[in-house]
Formats: C-alpha cells, sequence, structure tokens
C-alpha cells in the first residue's frame, strides 16, 4: 500500500548556502552552522515515509530540524531541494511543485496544524467557534447552520465547553487552546494532521490528557499524524515508529518500543538515559 | 447649462486645458478603465493625480469622469442621491468650469455620464449610460487584513473565508449580519469588491445591469469595475439572505412613504423635522421631483 | 438637516468662497505682495514647495495667500496645478557636492574637511520675543541689510565641500556606494504597490508631510524603534539644476533649487560579506526644512534595516505604515472629507442597528 506521505531527500538551507554546506555540518561536525558560508542547514537530505493511519513521531532537541521539517510540509517554508508527495484519495499531489494556489487548497482541505503556540494556530481576535467556522469556509461550507453545528461538535468532542464557543480564545487557559486548535485543525476531516511540540509549556495533568485527547481522535478517524516533539513521554504515548534528527540529519528510525528501549545512536542512548 | 465661454484661467496665462487633466493622465486612466472592464472587480493601480477638491471628496471618481468626457457628453453629478447638495453642486460647477461643451443634467435618464456618492439612482439605468462612483476605500478585506501586499494575494487567490468569518460572527452577536454599507459584493464569480458606500438597497442594482458602473478611489489609487450584465452578488451564506433597508414603521407595519411624492419603492432619507416628528423623503431627488412633475400633469 | 438638505448648496458655496474673501481682506491694510511672503517667510514658503512637490517660488506664494496661510491648503494649491502639466523631460541624477553650501554641520566630527558652517539656523537663539519688531519699518530692513554686507567676514571661503560620509567610507565603515542605473521610481506616474523601491520611499517621503514624518520618526527616536541616530551630514544650500540640451545632449543649467539634505548615520549591522558597517539613513527635500530632512533621514535607515533584516518590529519600520501616512495633502483631504453629508450611509447604519436591536428584544431569541 502506499504510504500517504513520501518524503525525499528534503534540504532547507537558510542563507546564501555554498558547495560545502552538507558536507561540513550534521552531528559528526557538531553543529548545523556551515563554517564557510554561515548559512543554517536546517534540515538536510531527509527521506522517510508516513504510512496511513500511523502516527510518526519526530524526535530532537530544539535546532535539530524537527519543526523546519513539519513546517515545509504544512507549507509555511520553502525547501531549498527534496521533494514530498502526498497521496489523497489514491491521487499523488508532488507538494512542492504545486503553484501557491494549489497548495493553500490542499493546506486547507486536506491537512491539519496544530502549532506548539497557539497564537500561531488561532486567531485571539475571533471567537473559537469563528477559528473552526474559519476552517470550514475556506473548504467551501457556506450554510451557517451547518457551520454552527460542526463547530458546536467538534469543541464538544474536544473538551471545550459549549458555553464557551463565543468567547475569544485569547481568555481560554492554554489547555484549552490547544484542544480548540485541535478541534479546528480537524474541521475539515483532513486525513493527514501535523501536530509540533502540543504540550509543551502545559501543566502535567493537562499534558495527559490532551495526548489521551488525540489518542482517542486518532483512533475514531484513523488520521496519519506526524508529530514533533522533544518530549521521550509524548513520544511514547502516542507513536509507533519514531524518527531522531540532531543537525538537520534523521540518525536513527525504527519502532518507538524498540528505540526507547534499545537506542542504537550514541545520541539517541544520550536522549533517551538523560530523560529516565 | 453649462456655460461654454469659461475657460478657467490660470497663473501666468496658464490656461486649464479641457478636462484638467493632461492628456497623458486621461490616457492613462481609459487604459485602467479598460483594464478594470476587462477583469471585472479586479483593483487596478493607477497614478491617481492630486486635483483640485481634496481627497476623500470625490478625487478618484472625478478623474475617471474627466477621462469619459467628450463635448458631446451629458453629465449628472449626485451626492446623496441629490443633484444639490454641496459637494455635487461642488463637483458640477467644476465640470462647467473645465469642460466646456458638456452638457450637465438633473434628469437620470438624459445623462450619459453619471457621477455619484453614496448612491445609485432609483431609474434603472441604460447601455449607454455609465455610473462612475467616488470610493473612499476600494478594499473589501481591508476590514481582516491592514496589510496591503497580502491583501494583493489574497484577492489574486480569491482567499476570503475571513470576510465570511466576519459575517459569522456578526450573527453569533447579533443575529443579524450588521454590515450597512459598503457591502462585499462579488464580481464574476472571483473578486469580491467595496461597491463604495451604497446602501445594502443599492446592492442588487450591480447584479446584470444594463449599464457600466465605473469605480474610482483617488486617495487609495484604485480604479475597478462592474461590466454590464455581469453578476454581481453580495456575499452571505447560503441560509442567511440577504436583505435589504426595508423602511418598514414598525407601529404600523407598512412601508414609510416619502412625504414629497408618496413614493413606496425608493430609499428614504430620514431626519426629524422641525416639531420633532421622523419624517422620509426620497434620497434621489431626481427621482422625486419627476413623479411629483408626472403627478401634476396627470391633475 | 440644515446644510446636507440644502437645496441649492450652488449658492452655499458661492456664498462660502466669498466669505472666505472677505475673510482675508476686511481690515487687513495693505495686500501682502508675493514678494513679501517669498522673501519674509521663506521657511514656511519653501515647506509648501516641498510638501507640494513643485519647486514654483511665485505660485507658492500665491498658494500661502490665496489659502490664508493654511500650510496644507498652499501644498494642495500646487500639486492639484501640476496634474494640469505634462511632463517635458526628465533630468539627470543630480550630485549634491556641487550645492552652492549655505549651512553645513556634523554631529559625527569636531572638525570635517572644509569645517562646519553654521549658516543661518534658530538652532542656538533664545527663543525671547524681541518687541521691537511689532514695529518694524522699511529703514529698519534696510539697516540690517547694509550691517550685514558691511560686516561680512573677510576674504573668500569656498561654496561647495565634500561629503563627510566620503571620509566614512573611504574608511570601510559605511556600505560602498552600489553602481545604480534603474531609473528611479516615479511616484506622480506609478502608484505605490509595496513592496516598492527604495527610490520611491525616498521620493514620497520628500513631499511627505513634515508632522507626519515627524511624528513617525520622532516614535522611532525614542523607543518605538532602536538607536540614536547621529546627523553625519547635514547641509544646507542651492544646488544647480541641469537638463539635457535638446540637440546636444549635454547638460545645461537652468536654474537653482535650494535643498537641505541629511545623512544619518546609526548603529552598525552584520552584512553577507563579513566585517559589519553603520547602517545609514537619508533625508532630502525643497526648501529649507532640517526637521523634515532629518525625519526623513530616519525613517528611510529604519524602513530600510527593517527590510534587510526581514523583521518589523515598530510602526516606522514598516514602509507600508509610513509611506501611506505620510502625505500631507491625502490625510488632510480625508481628514477634511468627514464634514461632508454622510447621510445615506448612516441611514444604512440606523437600519442594520434597528435590525438588531429587535432581534435582542424578541424575547423568544436564543442566540443558535
Amino acid at each position: 500500500m502506499t504510504p500517504i506521505l513520501n518524503v525525499e531527500h528534503l534540504t532547507r538551507i537558510h542563507g546564501k548556502g555554498c558547495d560545502r554546506c552538507l558536507t561540513s555540518t550534521g552531528p559528526e561536525h557538531d553543529t548545523n552552522i556551515c563554517p564557510h558560508c554561515g548559512s543554517v542547514v536546517a534540515v538536510a537530505d531527509a527521506s522517510f515515509q508516513l504510512h496511513r493511519g500511523e502516527v510518526l513521531g519526530i524526535m530532537g532537541e530544539s535546532g535539530s530540524g524537527k519543526s523546519s521539517l513539519v513546517k515545509m510540509l504544512y507549507f509555511d517554508d520553502q525547501p531549498t531541494s527534496g521533494r514530498a508527495t502526498y497521496d489523497l484519495d489514491g491521487q499523488s499531489h508532488d507538494l512542492f511543485s504545486l503553484n501557491e494556489a494549489q497548495q493553500r487548497r490542499l493546506r486547507d482541505t486536506a491537512m491539519g496544524m496544530v502549532y506548539q503556540n497557539p497564537s500561531l494556530g488561532l486567531n485571539f481576535d475571533i471567537s473559537a467557534g469563528g477559528n473552526i467556522a474559519e476552517r470550514l469556509l475556506m473548504s467551501d461550507e457556506l450554510r451557517y447552520g451547518v457551520i454552527r453545528e460542526k463547530a458546536r461538535a467538534l469543541l464538544a468532542r474536544t473538551e471545550v465547553p459549549p458555553a464557551r464557543m463565543d468567547e475569544l480564545p485569547r481568555n481560554f487557559s492554554g489547555g484549552m487552546q490547544q484542544r480548540v486548535q485541535i478541534a479546528r485543525a480537524l474541521s475539515t476531516g483532513a486525513p493527514l494532521l501535523f501536530l509540533d511540540e502540543v504540550t509543551t509549556g502545559l501543566d502535567l495533568s493537562v499534558q495527559a490528557r490532551i495526548l489521551d485527547l488525540i489518542m482517542e481522535l486518532q483512533e475514531e478517524s484513523g488520521v496519519s499524524m506526524l508529530v514533533v516533539t522533544h518530549d521521550l513521554g509524548v513520544v511514547r504515548h502516542l507513536t509507533t515508529r519514531t524518527i531522531v534528527m540532531k543537525y538537520g540529519r534523521i540518525i536513527e528510525s525504527g519502532l518507538t518500543d524498540q528505540i526507547l528501549e534499545d537506542p542504537q545512536a550514541a545520541y539517541t542512548q544520550q536522549l533517551v538515559s538523560s530523560a529516565l | 447649462m453649462f456655460p461654454t465661454d469659461t475657460m478657467a484661467q490660470g497663473h501666468e496665462g496658464a490656461e486649464y486645458g479641457f478636462a484638467f487633466l493632461d492628456e497623458d493622465a486621461k490616457r492613462e486612466l481609459r487604459r485602467s478603465i479598460f483594464k478594470a472592464v476587462c477583469i471585472p472587480g479586479h483593483q487596478v493601480p493607477y497614478a491617481s493625480r492630486e486635483m483640485p477638491i481634496a481627497r476623500g471628496f470625490g478625487t478618484g471618481g472625478m478623474q475617471v469622469t474627466l477621462a469619459l468626457l467628450g463635448p458631446r457628453d451629458c453629465v449628472k453629478v449626485i451626492d446623496q442621491g441629490a443633484d444639490d447638495s454641496v459637494n455635487a453642486a461642488n463637483i458640477r460647477a467644476f465640470f462647467s468650469l473645465t469642460c466646456p461643451g458638456v452638457s450637465g443634467t438633473t434628469l437620470t435618464e438624459a445623462a450619459s455620464v453619471i457621477q455619484t456618492r453614496h448612491r445609485i439612482p432609483e431609474l434603472p439605468l441604460r447601455n449607454d449610460q455609465i455610473l462612475v462612483f467616488q470610493v473612499p476605500y476600494p478594499d473589501p478585506l481591508v476590514l481582516v487584513e491592514p496589510n496591503a501586499a497580502t491583501r494583493r494575494r489574497m484577492h489574486g487567490r480569491a482567499d476570503y473565508a475571513r470576510l465570511w468569518v466576519k459575517l459569522y460572527e456578526d450573527m453569533v452577536a447579533f443575529d443579524e449580519i450588521t454590515i450597512s454599507h459598503r457591502y462585499p459584493t462579488r464580481i464574476n464569480g472571483h473578486y469580491i469588491i467595496d461597491p463604495s458606500p451604497i446602501p445594502r438597497y443599492d446592492v442588487p442594482k450591480l447584479h446584470q445591469a444594463d449599464c457600466l458602473y465605473l469605480f474610482g478611489a483617488g486617495r487609495e489609487k484604485r480604479i475597478y469595475a462592474v461590466p454590464p450584465h455581469t453578476d454581481a452578488i453580495p456575499i452571505t451564506f447560503a441560509d442567511v439572505p440577504f436583505t435589504v433597508e426595508e423602511f418598514i414603521d414598525r407601529k404600523t407595519g407598512k412601508r414609510h412613504c416619502c412625504r414629497r411624492c408618496g413614493a413606496t419603492d425608493s430609499f428614504l432619507d430620514e431626519f426629524p423635522d422641525e416639531d420633532g416628528n421622523r419624517v422620509f423623503q426620497c434620497s434621489d431627488a431626481a427621482y422625486c421631483d419627476s413623479r411629483l412633475m408626472q403627478q401634476e400633469a396627470a391633475e | 438637516m440644515a446644510y446636507v438638505a440644502i437645496r441649492g448648496g450652488e449658492e452655499a458655496i458661492a456664498g462660502s468662497a466669498r466669505i472666505m474673501d472677505a475673510l482675508r481682506t476686511m481690515g487687513a491694510g495693505d495686500p501682502i505682495e508675493l514678494d513679501q511672503i517669498e522673501r519674509q517667510m521663506p521657511l514656511l514658503h519653501t515647506k509648501v514647495m516641498s510638501e507640494g512637490g513643485l519647486y514654483h517660488p511665485r505660485l507658492a506664494a500665491l498658494a500661502l495667500k490665496q489659502s490664508l496661510g493654511d500650510s496644507l491648503e498652499a501644498a494642495f494649491f500646487l500639486r492639484a496645478y501640476r496634474s494640469t502639466k505634462p511632463r517635458l523631460g526628465e533630468t539627470a541624477p543630480h550630485d549634491t557636492r556641487g550645492m552652492r553650501v549655505t549651512r553645513r554641520v556634523s554631529a559625527a566630527f569636531k572638525d570635517i574637511p572644509g569645517g562646519q558652517m553654521l549658516g543661518a539656523t534658530p538652532d542656538y537663539l533664545h527663543r525671547l520675543f524681541r518687541f521691537e519688531l511689532m514695529d518694524e519699518g522699511a529703514e529698519t530692513f534696510d539697516e540690517i541689510t547694509r550691517d550685514w554686507f558691511g560686516n561680512r567676514p573677510e576674504g573668500t571661503r569656498p561654496t561647495t565641500f565634500p561629503k563627510v560620509l566620503d571620509t566614512l567610507r573611504d574608511e570601510g565603515l559605511l556600505p560602498p556606494l552600489a553602481e545604480d542605473d534603474t531609473p528611479p521610481f516615479d511616484i506622480t506616474r506609478t502608484p505605490l504597490i509595496f513592496p516598492v523601491p527604495r527610490s520611491a520611499q525616498l521620493a514620497t517621503m520628500a513631499r511627505g508631510e513634515t508632522g507626519g514624518l515627524l511624528a513617525l520618526a520622532y516614535s522611532n527616536m525614542r523607543g518605538y524603534g532602536d538607536v540614536h541616530p547621529t546627523v553625519g551630514e547635514l547641509r544646507v544650500g542651492y544646488l544647480p539644476v541641469t537638463v539635457p540640451h535638446p540637440v546636444t545632449g549635454k547638460p545645461v543649467e537652468i536654474g537653482e533649487v535650494q535643498v537641505t539634505e541629511c545623512e544619518i548615520v546609526a548603529m552598525f549591522e552584520k552584512t553577507d560579506e563579513g566585517a559589519p558597517v553603520f547602517t545609514l539613513g537619508y533625508g532630502a527635500c525643497f526648501g529649507h526644512n532640517e526637521v523634515k530632512a532629518i525625519a526623513m533621514a530616519v525613517l528611510d535607515r529604519a524602513i530600510s534595516v527593517a527590510a534587510q533584516n526581514g523583521r518589523i518590529n515598530n510602526p516606522s519600520e514598516d514602509p507600508e505604515f509610513v509611506l501611506l501616512h505620510v502625505d500631507g495633502i491625502e490625510s488632510m483631504g480625508f481628514c477634511t472629507h468627514y464634514k461632508m453629508p454622510h447621510y445615506v450611509t448612516f441611514q444604512a447604519d440606523m437600519d442594520r442597528l434597528r435590525a438588531a436591536r429587535g432581534k435582542a428584544e424578541e424575547p423568544s431569541h436564543v442566540s443558535n
């Protein structure tokens, strides 16, 4: 069966770049800044697949390139080179050869994103319901009654009290803001969801409830997820397979259990042991 | 009506030429107008010139009109529906001063070009007539996005969800769409325009009209058009119908009528009379006058 | 409803014009002469040319007279007049090193090649009234003039000077001047569609309204921005204007325009090439208006540096925010237009408010 997402040799260099950027950076050089031209190699030659219904973790410290990777796939950023294909209803979309309108269309209707910082994923000046309405409107739902019902149901499902539907999310707690973001991301029934450090900065008890919610939603809908995190707990809780990144490179990948129990790369061993 | 012998005398003998603007400026305006007609609803940037009336007083509409006028034209100028409100009178005086040969009229049916602020005449316009709107804010997206470069991209991809979110938030707060004028209107299925501050009452007149509608924004330097026989649909939800002002008397349930001509099919101005009573009167003065004349003739 | 529903707006306007004219003349003594405006209020007079974007001393004086001294209105006259004039030709870029300088200071260096030259400035004058000016006669004017010519400093001084910034540039502390043959953006023929090149930025500010530029620049100076700028050089003087001869193509001098020019230097930035350099801001305008030139230079630098860093932190660094709001003719016009009748839109507003209130009053209404 074809993977839902196939990423090949994805590279992102910030700065002018030079011939030696890729050979002069990475874990073995202990840097992601090219000593020759000063460019930052955020992601280098990353290839992986995400299967239908799978939850794949991308683990690494800050600066490892894991967020950059997801940003490109969600069209928040452009890769320097490489390609990615998204298989949607049997049709393959070559993500970076689409024009801007096609990219937007895909992103609005067939992808969801939950950012670490809710202010990136939500408009704080419109109500929680309005934030969900916006996504529905982007996918051409123009019936007010239907929009209202869907928004209410989605918020209820993500455990946001319906009474707060018409309030501005800026007045919500961090956990509640993430629930609204999740509801918004799910609203169009997109088969692909990106989660970028969704529980970072939340209280432990709140974290656990959000992770449970994500698990439940995943099991209900079978949505494929790419989960970016530096938190081993999140990886353990949500994912079946994990890739580990450092200085823009994928240094290890495999079943999550295996990586946590028997990490191969020295860096992964360090990550795992430091968390225990 | 317009004296043909008054050529304005400038300083040092420099006479102001026909239709004030230099010919290059008029040519550029016409090119922009053509482009606007070819891409219905698209805001075409143009090098708006400074006019001898202030920005905000109709310098955009005036430039469009000046670019259109030739000696055989007959022009009508209205503001708030009336030919003799101060701004309309002022602009008409300017045309009469700078466009010798052009005739003026207050009759809607007699005009070849009508410049207007805030209203569309009640009498349906014909295919040999052009209505020129004065536009303060050309871009409907300014409600939701302050950055002009971003707005241009949004228009290009018809990315208007945020405008609808504004309607959604309105419905949530008031159970009504509260936009009273400058109602966002989708032209030919793509671009959404700000139809200038006309009331909702006038918006349906844009749809599949016989005449050409031109919109000129002077300060913001944009020209756009709704050509004849083009779709112009006010944006709304599928299950929330667009409504117009109805002027229903809440006590009697009946429509208010014009105190002068008795019309019950026109946009009405409402104001307190000397005794503090609310009275209603046609906003379109020419329409009201012609009805009165017909009534007199019938008697 | 008095003024809006006037039947006969034309008479009202004619009446208003008559009152304005009466206001200008009634009990006003001798008519003010254009020369008097030009010579006795040169700072106001050149400000009008600068904001009007047209160097026409005589019409600028007439504009001030006709607009009863309102500098915004006067600049507006020049702008509107300009709309009627075709473009006959263009000058080549002019180098201000060729300026006949009447004043020139640098805050960066104690001594500069050619020397500091304080010239005419109110900067160090006490703002104490000289009450004797309340009753001045023509003979006082003559006396002052005679005195000035009689006691001029001995010796001849040069009238053109090198640029202070050339010194810094020679040392590599400033980015080198890039050769750029792109024709400058013509704001009178092309609307601003962002992003715009720097020439559009400079041209827009060069005819911007002094107060508007100052307010935005001041916000950048006092905290909604980053640095304390140093005035590398401020010069005031007369710039000879040349145009290509229609037959030979050789530059021919056709006159001179008074110009104020300011170059500011501020905190350095890293460059792609490596060694950090100072950042620069440039301001120039017609006439003698130092506040405008400095404010413009501060804003030019703020916008350019923000663009280089790809990050806008303050309104004064946002080209759209600055360039779309500093034009006096546009902002004044739009502010004025709110006095016009708006009763159709207000009627529409009332309709919507009543509808919304009606729904709110319905007892059965439940927010859905």
